[in-house]
């Protein structure tokens, strides 16, 4: 369990850090994530509790809102430091009305998954054995585990999943990873997991995941539930056909910009430099013409 | 370096930017957005107990520009649904 929550507290502070470095990119998911969970809040007849799962520092909740529609708030991670952020950055008579639990809200299969890996990886003799033991686990072939059943007190009139599905698995990976590595001084290939049937694990836990929150939600209370389904773009491994595809949308795209406002001071510096590293002598290339084009407009 | 997420373009032209490589990107090559979810939506998981009301919404997310730019993912198509439990 320890494990776990420390996986839960790194990864939550990267999150927290690309939140403030990417803001504007993320604005429109936190909009949309806000106004959806604001919708399904307007559903419930009876708001007297509603239970977060997985909301970390609920960036993309509103967790003022419903503190003030309803009488009970539970928010509920494995992140100790975000839930505090959480509370902390709520008005007093709000925070009153916020409880947090600091607890695995796969319904304890994140539990079961990390301690049997990790029990693994302290029994075996070799790096070897251990990836070869920790394969069928992660695969979901030998993981039959039905979890436990939450404390009763998450039950709520609202019942809240936003985005946290899907990544259930990620924190087992994580927390075995670091143990492996701990262990035997080497890592797991990158892929090792998902060559392994983690998307197949995932799958499972995602559809496990919709039954807890039923099992939550009381009798005409609502779910809000969200979470991401695909990926994009994903060609990396395509190689220069795709990456010379994304050179010419960049081009299209500067070429009908106005780069004045586009750019920002420290980015039209950037830019210019660019533009005159190593431009090469004799007659003036297609490549040097559209260089000095683009110098032009900035 | 890719220029973006360093706060070398402006915000929000940075955004219209990512969106447009990435848009151009799936428009090029069909299998640039890959399922996290089998069957890649969210409501094929929904159980009998729980059905959608009102309109769903999803939307892209662009998690990492740089990773979106590099071709490396890290963008999401989000599902999002308001459910209630079946009579």
């Amino acid at each position: 369990m320890t494990r776990l929550f420390e996986i839960g507290a790194a990864l939550g502070a990267e999150h927290a850090q690309d939140r403030e470095r990417f803001r504007a990119h993320w604005d429109v998911h936190v909009r949309n994530s806000r106004r959806m969970i604001l919708e399904g809040a307007g559903r419930v007849a009876s708001p007297d509790s509603v239970t977060i799962l997985g909301g970390g520092s609920a960036w993309n909740i509103p967790l003022e809102e419903l503190a003030r529609q309803f009488d009970h708030v539970s928010l509920i991670d494995i992140d100790a430091d975000n839930l505090q952020k959480a509370i902390s950055a709520l008005p007093a008579e709000c925070r009153a009305k916020v409880e947090i639990h600091v607890a695995d809200v796969s319904g304890g299969l994140a539990t079961d998954l990390v301690g049997r890996a990790l029990e693994v990886v302290e029994m075996a003799n070799s790096a070897e054995q251990a990836a070869g033991d920790l394969a069928p686990l992660f695969g979901g072939r030998e993981f039959e585990a039905g979890g436990s059943i939450p404390n009763s007190d998450w039950n709520a009139s609202y019942v809240i999943s936003s985005c946290v599905s899907s990544q259930l698995t990620i924190f087992p990976e994580k927390a075995v990873m670091k143990a492996f590595n701990e262990k035997f001084g080497g890592e797991l290939e990158d892929d090792f997991f998902l060559k392994n049937g983690s998307f197949r694990l995932r799958t499972d836990w995602v559809r496990r995941h919709g039954e807890l929150l039923s099992s939550l939600v009381t009798d005409g209370g609502r779910v809000y539930w969200a979470d991401t389904v695909a990926e994009t773009p994903y060609l990396a491994e395509f190689g220069s056909e795709a990456l010379s595809v994304v050179i010419d949308a960049v081009v299209r795209f500067l070429d009908q910009a106005y780069l004045k406002t586009l750019f920002t001071d420290a980015g039209k510096q950037v830019v210019t430099e660019r533009f005159n590293q190593g431009l090469p002598g004799g007659r003036m290339s297609q490549a040097e013409q559209k260089r000095r084009y683009m110098r032009g407009r900035l | 370096m890719t220029l973006v997420g360093e706060n070398f373009i402006a915000p929000n032209r940075e955004v219209e930017f990512v969106t447009y490589i990435i848009k151009e990107a799936e428009r090029m090559f069909p299998n640039a957005r890959q399922p996290i979810l089998e069957g890649g939506k969210l409501s094929q998981y929904f159980p009998a107990s729980l059905v959608p009301e009102g309109e769903p919404a999803s939307w892209l997310w662009i998690n990492d520009p740089e990773g979106a730019v590099t071709l490396e993912g890290y963008s999401y198509y989000v599902d999002a649904y308001v459910l209630r439990k079946s009579v």
